[in-house]
């Protein structure tokens, strides 16, 4: 599904990635770990399309098409999704508006049938149920007087509403208690399926006692260094970065 | 120096008529050496006619010679804190204007609409009565290249309230909008205005807000929507005579093209005004590079018992909050609108839903 080839970016002339390789397959749950500064946040910006990145090598294909040249909203309306490590707060835009503007955009992005106020509600109450948000989020503006929980459970409920095929998760769990971490791993699980792939990128182990990943991957200094099975994220519980961080 | 030609006399203000046509013909049209002019500079033009809104609600209305008083004690009011030789081009023509004089303890629930379409010295007076309260939505529409001087004066009796949306949309885009409005404010009074200024060539909004009472309130928004080469200026004044008195200026401006917007703002804090409380702050959105906005605002303050603030600033779009909204699908040209319509809306949220309802449907699409 994804698959990251040799990624070398640089940031104002600073390099930050330095020939990642990563391929995720369908139904995948991948988990990146990794010090801080090591490159995770600017990975999930380059694969979402932000702008102020030079990539001097390397591609990034999506169901074995370039994404490079696409451009944010492409990239959503072809099924890829990030939370924020730091979720953007808008003032004056309220969720209800947002969300539909985002899903109704991506709808007519695919050439389907945009969806009318009411079977959009519909849909939107369901998934607030079903994840366990504050109803009373929704007619918030966006991400406005929210705590650091609620951010990242409105990210989550983001998600939920858009369906995506590929959703990176940055740092979703850094600030949550324990009952927010359910609600996100929650969130994550019950969308689990074989079309569906994660990247779940934590600093900490305890996310991933609950969102159990396939594979889990060490970046460190631009570069995946250590990749194994849902073990190698207890090992680095246990034994921290240090190893990592000298090389 | 400027000859006026040989106006209609009206024979109910005939003293000040001619007291007024030798002070305009002595100082003509306001030029940018004059402080409340700085930024806006007019072109020459003569504006001989008189023309008058006209009014959805007729209920409340009285013949202006019944104003007389009004008219006169603001006239020569000694304090000329504003500009006058619009007033006095205004006196000069004037025949006939609006007095919509609402009576005590008036609930109007359904908002008087009043419409000014065509060229003219035009003249409205507003009276609203002890306890009464109303929502005026004014409206500036003109389908041709108007020029409009509109002298407005508004007196809010004891525990008066007065929703004022002074919508300046369908002007045409040559058209010059000048608008000047005088408003008295007693205890327990409250004053709420926004104007919006999304057409016209030049817009001048003046208000100049007299707090004569107690507990009273004086709320100056305003929105500018510019773009192409149009202009817009608010300027503002709100005078605190007395105790326990709040104010606030709020503005927002969305600028585009080589549109120019100015905000100068003033709020004066009289000896006897302790407890005072007055927010000023303006906020511009410029799109374009090539837009300008002018901010000037300004605190005199005679008593130490107050709270006063003020502010400005001039930004771009977010490029975090336009990402944000990007990486959820959401096109760049409609985030865009999606982040300006935000801006805007932080001022028109300070309404209850519906005045909101009012101001969104006579924005309109833009
Ligand atoms: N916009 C930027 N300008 C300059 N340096 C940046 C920028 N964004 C990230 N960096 C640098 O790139 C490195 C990686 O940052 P980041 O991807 O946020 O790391 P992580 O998410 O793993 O903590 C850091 O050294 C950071 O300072
Ligand atoms: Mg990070």
């Amino acid at each position: 599904m994804i698959e990251i080839k040799n990624l070398h970016a640089e940031v104002e002339g600073k390099k930050i990635l330095k020939g990642v390789n990563l391929t995720i397959n369908s139904g995948e749950v991948h988990a990146i770990m990794g010090p801080n500064g090591a490159g995770k946040s600017t990975l999930s910006y380059i694969i979402s399309g932000r702008e102020g990145y030079n990539i001097t090598k390397g591609d990034i294909l999506f169901d074995g098409i370039s994404m490079l040249d696409m451009l944010p909203e492409e990239r959503a309306a072809a099924g890829l999704f990030l939370a924020f490590q730091y979720p953007v707060e808008i003032a004056g835009v309220h969720m209800t508006n947002f969300l539909k503007a985002a899903v109704n955009s991506i709808r007519k992005m695919r050439k389907e049938e945009e969806l009318d106020a009411l079977s959009f509600l519909k849909l939107m109450k369901e998934k607030v149920k079903k994840l366990g948000v504050k109803e009373e989020m929704l007619k918030r503006p966006l991400n406005v007087d929210c705590s650091g929980g609620e951010k990242k459970r409105n990210e989550i409920l983001q998600m939920a509403m858009l369906e995506p095929k590929f959703a990176v998760l940055d740092e979703t769990d850094s600030g949550l208690d324990i009952d927010a971490l359910k609600i996100v791993a929650n969130g994550v699980n019950s969308l689990r399926s074989p079309e569906r792939s994660f990247l779940v990128i934590t600093h900490y182990q305890r996310l991933l006692d609950y969102i159990i990943p396939d594979y889990v991957h060490v970046l460190s200094n631009g570069k995946i260094v250590k990749s194994g099975d849902a073990n190698l994220a207890k090992e680095l519980e246990e034994n921290g970065y240090a190893e990592f961080e000298a090389a | 120096m400027q000859n006026l030609k040989q106006p209609k006399k009206n024979k109910i203000f005939e003293d000040f008529q001619s007291e007024s046509i030798r002070l305009f013909e002595k100082y003509g049209l306001p030029t940018t050496k004059l402080e409340r002019w700085k930024y806006t500079k007019l072109p020459a033009f003569e504006l001989t006619c008189s023309s008058k809104c006209d009014v959805s609600d007729k209920k409340y209305l009285k013949p202006i010679s019944d104003a007389a008083d009004i008219i006169k004690k603001q006239i020569f009011s000694p304090e000329k804190q504003y500009d006058m030789s619009l007033w006095d081009m205004n006196n000069a023509y004037f025949t006939d204007g609006i007095f919509l004089d609402i009576p005590k303890n008036k609930i109007i629930d359904t908002p008087i609409t009043i419409k000014a379409t065509e060229t003219g010295n035009i003249r409205t007076i507003i009276r609203v009565g002890r306890n009464s309260n109303l929502t005026i939505i004014e409206k500036n529409a003109s389908e041709s290249k108007t020029i409009k001087n509109h002298i407005k004066q508004i007196i809010l009796e004891d525990g008066a309230h007065l929703t004022h949306i002074n919508i300046q949309k369908n002007d045409n885009k040559e058209a010059i909008s000048l608008s000047t409005s005088h408003i008295l404010v007693s205890s327990n009074a409250n004053y709420n205005s926004v104007t919006i200024n999304m057409g016209a060539s030049i817009s001048k909004t003046q208000l100049q807000a007299d707090i004569e009472g107690e507990n009273s309130e004086v709320h100056i928004n305003a929105i500018n929507k510019i773009s192409g080469k149009q202009h817009a200026d608010i300027t503002a004044l709100v005078k605190h005579n007395k105790p326990n008195c709040n104010s606030s200026q709020f503005v927002r401006s969305v600028l585009d093209d080589s549109a120019r917007a100015v905000y100068q703002g003033k709020t004066f804090v009289g000896r006897d005004a302790c407890k005072t409380n007055a927010k000023q702050m303006s906020n511009a959105l410029i799109i374009s590079n090539l837009a300008e906005m002018d901010n000037k605002p300004e605190l005199e303050i005679y008593n130490d018992d107050v709270k006063c603030s003020h502010g400005a600033t001039c930004g771009f779009l977010d490029e975090e909050q336009l990402f944000y909204l990007r990486s959820r699908g959401i096109a760049q040209h409609d985030a865009k609108l999606i982040l300006i319509e935000a801006f805007l809306n932080e001022i028109i949220e300070l309404y209850p839903e519906n005045i909101i309802k009012v101001i969104k449907e006579n924005m309109g699409g833009s």
